[in-house]
């Protein structure tokens, strides 16, 4: 198994409070049906005009942060729809890592299991950082996933991680993988569930029958 | 993380739990919620339906909530009896079982907050975020009085986003389109409301209104009771059910700088179509809304 313990690129510094992931990953380019594709939609009407021409401004536009690892975000960030495409699209675009003072739940949860390293900072030192990356010159950083340090040129500072965030991020797993390493305790649970409650599969069995004659007959 | 959110007192009149939902995420904030799965209790909620108490659960979200529940009680079990016969037989063991699914009297909660419903009003949303809503008589707060830097920029960003001002109030704000449903609000009370403002008056000419029943099952009943041909003489759209314009992938779109008056839970930046502007609120202002062409207080339509 390939050990990632550090995340270093250029970080572009993107401090949007509630970015919501409408906003990172919208709609219109949700309707594939694989995971492809997505790099073009991300962050579309921050990226692009009205006209569908880049928007010179945006800091992902501007040639010193175009090849961008790592955003720098404001809090909040991911939050509103569970669409893990906002992960996706950001992974496709070349994000490997986002450091802000806080994120989205559920966009949290399927960064970790997307393997988008997700660095949570105090506002104060996701500031300092943020001094740093908005100047071209000094826009470099490296993520220590194993010491859990974010570093910029002149700061640094550690992240919370959960042991078991942090396990599935160097293991490469992701939830379903890290449950399948129980399953024999999942199983146990479901008999021994099954054994106290004997009438909720008797309930389950009727209604199955009920709805699959109907569906015969109508 | 487990937060305990207690709302004492009653809703007034014409205030529903999508305001009392509002008015507790403009409170605690987008992401006062954040890592919880909140508990609501309280007299306010015991009081409130079952499908009242679904589009409380469903907003928590808004507030970054992990999940939401309520206890069960009486008015729980009936419901979930009358829509599920094959329990019938089963009715002591179900609630042998489900009597328990309750907190403790001792629980120990991580965070606890309470709320009075007196204190709720009908409300709007002003902003690009569920959490930036003032109640009907209010004004738009001004961004200089924001708690943080970013707070102020977020604030700015939205009201030139929704170009509106600060200091304003939303009441006679005109809106091209109205839609009605969601997984919020698209359900029988919702579209009962709805039908109990608009019957026998007629939909602004301006305006374009929409009703997208959250399933087909309630599509069915709406049909069934009088409900959907009262919204139909009145000039709504009957729609097939789904997500529609809460999210706009189907055609359902907002055109540019369009304004609505939307049953959904979510504001943001072109979430109904591009520079499309949304406001948040309950089916009741919606239906208010469409009758008038701008956003009024329904507390104030003609009974």
């Amino acid at each position: 198994m390939p050990e990632r313990r550090t995340i270093e690129g250029i970080a572009a510094p993107l401090p949007i409070g509630n970015l919501d992931t409408d906003q990172i990953m919208p709609k219109q380019f949700l309707r594939g049906i694989d995971k492809g594709g997505l790099a073009n939609g991300l962050l579309y009407d921050l990226r692009f005009n009205a006209t569908g021409n880049p928007r010179g401004d945006f800091v992902l536009n501007r040639t010193a942060y175009a090849q961008c690892q790592i955003l720098i975000g404001g809090e909040n960030f991911g939050c509103g729809s569970s669409r893990e495409h906002a992960v996706w699209g950001l992974l496709q675009y070349g994000i490997k890592a986002i450091v802000a003072p806080s994120f989205g739940e559920i966009f949290y949860s399927n960064a970790m299991n997307n393997q988008l390293l997700l660095a949570t900072l105090p506002q104060a030192a996701v500031d300092a950082i943020l001094s740093d990356v908005l100047n071209p010159l000094t826009n470099r950083v490296v993520i220590d996933i194993h010491d859990r340090i974010v570093r910029s040129r002149n700061h640094a500072a550690h992240f919370s991680l959960s042991a078991r965030h942090q396990r599935m991020f160097i293991e490469g797993l992701d939830l379903i993988g890290s449950s399948l390493a129980r399953r024999a305790a999942i199983a146990e649970f479901e008999q021994a569930h099954w054994a106290r409650q004997l009438w909720l599969e008797k309930v389950a069995a009727v209604t199955r029958n009920r709805l699959s004659s109907g569906r015969a007959s109508g | 993380m487990d937060m305990r959110i207690r709302v004492d007192g009653r809703l007034a009149l014409g205030c529903t739990s999508k305001d009392l939902i509002l008015h507790i995420i403009n409170r605690i904030g987008a992401q006062g919620a954040r890592g919880y799965v909140v508990e609501f209790c309280g007299a306010a909620i015991e009081g409130l339906s079952i499908e009242a108490r679904m589009t409380l659960c469903n907003m928590a979200v808004e507030a970054g909530a992990r999940g939401a529940l309520i206890a069960p009680d009486e008015r729980l079990l009936r419901y979930v009896f009358d829509r599920a016969p094959d329990m019938h037989a089963h009715r002591a063991e179900a609630l042998h079982l489900w009597n328990e699914l309750k907190s403790d009297g001792n629980a120990r909660f991580d965070a606890e907050l309470t709320f009075d419903a007196a204190q709720v009003g009908p409300r709007v949303t002003w902003g690009t975020s569920p959490e930036q809503s003032i109640p009907i008589d209010g004004v738009i707060p001004d961004p200089a009085e924001a708690a943080s830097p970013t707070a102020r920029s977020s604030h700015e960003r939205a009201l030139l986003y929704t170009g509106l001002n600060p200091g304003t109030s939303l009441e006679g704000l005109h809106i091209d389109r109205v839609f009605i449903g969601s997984c919020t609000n698209g359900r029988i009370e919702d579209l009962r409301a709805v039908a109990q403002v608009v019957k026998g008056r007629t939909v602004d000419k301006k305006v374009r209104a929409m009703v997208v029943p959250g399933s087909g099952a309630v599509r069915k009943q709406a049909e069934d009771e009088g409900v959907a041909a009262i919204l139909i003489d009145a000039g709504f759209e009957w729609r097939q059910p789904g997500c529609s314009m809460c999210l706009a992938m189907n055609d359902d779109v907002l055109k540019p700088g369009e304004r609505c008056a939307s049953t959904t839970n979510r504001n943001f930046e072109g979430r109904q179509g591009r520079g499309g502007r949304t406001h948040l609120m309950s089916p009741a202002m919606a239906a208010a809304a469409a009758l008038s062409g701008f956003i009024t207080d329904v507390r104030k339509m003609e009974p």
